[in-house]
């Protein structure tokens, strides 16, 4: 063979060995390429639960640390556990009233004492019946366990009576209000109490059984979740036969793979994919209302935790210049419109909201914040303004809010941190400076987790103190014992004039999040985006 | 031979013991777990208890010592976020790693030892100009912006492949080739130069002279003694390979130790972490020891002692 030929052919054969191993790739079986399952299937799936056409993929950021409820207390974690497990109450994402669910029928006896008929005829998941022991069984278990992360949410409960097989009573430490809210909130899924036990007399890995619309089929930690319909289920069995959570930690493959029909549902959408998405045949973009408010939180004065602060931002002069130089307008155009403009962070319809604090773009004004800093005597001494990456175009607009300031004459240090590092170094040790900037929720949908940053013994990250103050303290304490919702919510919109009255914090906006989902399927996101699929349908 | 490889495995006791330092004082004075296991609204009395429960609150001699013991006889402690040990987490996920990382190892010499082999024959072709330009470029490029376009043009455009996941075995393709062809830029280069250093050599000027064919040439005299550092540094790739499969794994949703890892060091899980890090550098030292190993098979003139 010539040195040319040789050539020639060392080039076709490399190119060619370049084509097969793509080609190989694309058809070959790749041996232990199915990811064994983690824990027991704790089911038989039904046959027809595999048919491919009533199953439905939801791509999601992260998945469940736990498939026990009280010990995962994250928002997405309490979306698979609610299409496993039912509680005795439910708030309609529709309608955002509380509904009878487990329990058939709820009365309150008196200002601690609540009585609930619990519904007759359902089933767990492993044949077990649904009773008082169930009930019973599973808020004891919580309230004995501290290392439950959300232990301390319950022990509103002193104790838990069965009258009878189908009637609790419920007994709470103090008058509670807020007991609908709380006895509905993370960790609320009533569990089957001798599948538990035995459980944990066996020392096995802990398997979810629950009443809900769908059973605990298989779970690959931190890649899948598969449930299969509960074809038992006692509103009727859902529609959908097989429900796939998968964790896609990157959202350009979330949305990949929704453009491409491998999920039918994906969370949080950014803006620059919305078109891409509806222009798709078969996919588009959906927008709900968080309950997440952004605020700007200012340190007023020291506390114990960072007792030896001293800021710009205790005289309440310069706080109100703060508040004025906002743009709330221009801060949601840059958020592409995602928000709506707040001045506090009890958001309909929660108890206690106000139409004079919600949609409401608030007083901007420069001039007048200029004044003020003038008044106060600023010297131009720098404020820390830290704020973090962990929500939608925030570094964006803490970059806005920066320029805001800067330009009513206030000399901005703006230090934004992953949130990991927020969370550690600045959240969390109570080490926040003059200015922060972080999004909270209510899942709750009650007021009292909203102001509650406010009492006197939680004001580690504002110190604030006054007469204000003191009134703030008083209020939200009685308010969180108030048994009259109308003048409970009385007290609530009072608090909130109180913390703007001395210009505790800046509330900003209140969040919008984006579904993109396949026109396939029947499911409109509720109020709070809350992905119960027991009504879902495929057209 | 045995006293080599003993020596060997003895070699990486204090790396790997080094490794528990490093790994202790990045994550314990880097960051603050208890952030992570307290709900956003905890008082500081919660978050001094939960502090209290897992021993953060004692001093930091106390905790390494203690955390030592505890690997010592095998155990890792227990993942925060899953509330199980974390080493079976770790190697529950090791053969998805592996799979993914021989598949690129795979990809890579496909692809290198062609380039690599056409650039130094053709030494300041055109086709020279586009192995060195190629892989100038596959070196600049992030691994997970290959991924993502890799994802829109052959799953979103063309539907040839799955966009991410292990749910079928073509779902390999993709993520190995953005892995695979990162290295591949390397290695090929490596292979040029030591290629061409090979073929200035006397004894292929010798070959040549006797009419020996070019393939002859190239394939046994020349490319064999090419190897030895092309081996060197595919056994030193296998570091970067795994340090790539964090983001890999991550951007294709593949179920393996690199995106443990990555989403337990958000959250500061420190066991998986601790585990998922040693397991890595295990692998890399065994990986090592293999290549030394090799040598004597691509030289017969190398002998351990």
């Amino acid at each position: 063979m010539s040195d040319r030929l040789y050539k020639r052919a060392l080039s076709v054969a490399s190119l060619f060995a370049l084509v097969a191993l793509m080609l190989t790739a694309c058809v070959a079986p790749a041996p232990g390429a199915q990811p064994a399952a983690e824990s027991a299937e704790a089911v038989e799936v039904p046959a027809e639960a595999a048919a491919a056409d009533s199953s439905v993929s939801i791509g999601m950021n992260e998945l469940v640390t736990s498939l026990d409820p009280p010990t995962d207390w994250a928002i997405a974690a309490t979306w698979i556990h609610m299409n496993l497990f039912d509680c005795l109450v439910w708030r309609n994402r529709d309608t955002a009233v509380f509904e009878p669910w487990l329990a058939e029928s709820y009365e309150q006896v008196n200002d601690k004492v609540w009585k609930l008929k619990l519904r007759e005829g359902v089933k767990f998941h492993n044949g077990e019946e649904f009773n008082a022991d169930a009930v019973k069984w599973t808020y004891e278990r919580i309230l004995g366990d501290e290392t439950m992360i959300t232990h301390k949410q319950w022990l509103f409960i002193k104790e838990i009576r069965a009258l009878s097989p189908m009637e609790v009573e419920i007994e709470t430490v103090d008058p509670e209000p807020a007991f609908l809210s709380k006895i509905s909130g993370t960790g609320c899924g009533i569990q089957a109490p001798l599948a538990g036990m035995k459980q944990k007399e066996e020392g096995s890995e802990y398997t979810p059984i629950g009443t809900g619309p769908f059973k605990f089929v298989e779970w690959v930690k931190d890649d899948h979740i598969t449930l299969a319909a509960n074809e038992e289920y006692w509103q009727g069995a859902p529609a959908i036969k097989t429900l796939i959570w998968k964790a896609i930690p990157e959202v350009s493959t979330r949305v990949a793979n929704l453009l491409t029909s491998d999920v039918d549902l994906v969370l949080s959408v950014p803006a620059q994919d919305w078109e891409r998405v509806n222009g798709n045949e078969g996919t588009e973009i959906k927008q709900f209302l968080t309950t997440q408010v952004m605020l700007l939180a200012m340190r007023i004065g020291p506390s114990a935790k960072y007792e030896d602060w001293t800021g710009i931002t205790s005289n309440a002069k310069i706080r109100e210049a703060i508040g004025l130089a906002i743009d709330r307008a221009a801060l949601i155009d840059l958020i592409d419109g995602m928000g709506i403009p707040v001045l506090s962070r009890v958001t309909p319809p929660t108890l206690g909201w106000s139409e004079a604090l919600y949609d409401q773009v608030g007083e901007y004004n420069p001039d007048r914040a200029r004044e003020l800093i003038q008044e106060a005597g600023y010297d131009g001494s720098p404020l820390t303004f830290h704020a973090s990456t962990s929500w939608l175009k925030q570094k964006e607009v803490a970059e806005a809010i920066t320029a805001m300031l800067q330009d009513v004459g206030l000399n901005i240090d703006l230090q934004v941190l992953d949130v990991t590092t927020f969370r550690e170094q600045i959240y969390f040790p109570y080490r926040n400076d003059e200015l922060y900037m972080d999004a909270l929720g209510n899942s709750f949908f009650d007021p009292w987790i909203a102001v509650l940053s406010e009492r006197a013994d939680r004001r580690e990250r504002s110190g604030w103190s006054g007469p204000l103050a003191d009134e703030a303290d008083q209020l939200i304490r009685e308010a969180a014992v108030n048994m009259d919702p109308a003048a409970r919510a009385e007290q609530y919109i009072k608090i909130q004039e109180l913390i703007n009255q001395d210009f505790v914090n800046v509330y900003l906006y209140q969040m919008y999040d984006t579904v993109g989902i396949s026109k396939s399927l029947d499911w409109n996101p509720p109020l709070d985006g809350f992905l119960w699929m027991g009504n879902a349908k495929l057209k | 031979m045995i006293k080599f490889l003993f020596s060997r495995i003895l070699q990486m006791i204090p790396p790997l013991f080094g490794l528990t330092i490093i790994l202790f004082v990045l994550l314990r004075i880097g960051g603050d777990p208890v952030a992570h296991l307290v709900d956003p609204e905890a008082s500081v009395e919660e978050v001094a208890k939960v502090r209290a429960a897992y021993g953060f609150d004692r001093p930091y001699h106390e905790q390494y010592l203690r955390q030592l013991g505890m690997m010592l006889a095998g155990d890792f402690g227990d993942s925060f976020r899953f509330r199980s040990p974390a080493m079976p987490l770790v190697l529950e996920r090791l053969p998805a790693t592996l799979e993914l990382a021989l598949a690129s190892m795979l990809v890579a010499l496909i692809i290198a030892i062609p380039a690599g082999l056409l650039s130094a024959i053709y030494q300041n072709s055109w086709l020279d100009l586009f192995v060195t330009v190629g892989s100038t470029l596959g070196r600049a490029m992030p691994n997970f912006w290959i991924g993502i376009m890799l994802i829109l043009f052959f799953s979103v455009q063309l539907r040839w492949l799955p966009v991410s996941g292990r749910d079928e075995a073509a779902s390999i393709v993709l993520p190995a080739i953005t892995l695979g062809s990162s290295i591949a830029t390397t290695l090929a280069r490596v292979l040029r130069s030591s290629m061409l250093e090979v073929l200035r050599q006397e004894y292929i000027v010798t070959a040549r002279a006797k009419g020996v064919s070019q393939g002859m040439v190239i394939m046994h005299h020349a490319l064999r003694n090419a190897l030895i550092p092309f081996v060197t540094v595919f056994g030193l790739q296998m570091a970067w390979l795994l340090g790539g499969a964090v983001i890999v794994e991550n951007v294709f949703a593949w179920p393996g130790m690199g995106r443990l890892i990555l989403a337990s060091v958000q959250v500061r899980d420190l066991a998986v972490v601790q585990a998922g890090v040693f397991v890595f550098a295990l692998v890399v030292m065994v990986t090592n020891l293999l290549v030394d190993l090799s040598y004597a098979v691509i030289d017969p003139r190398i002998r351990f002692r």
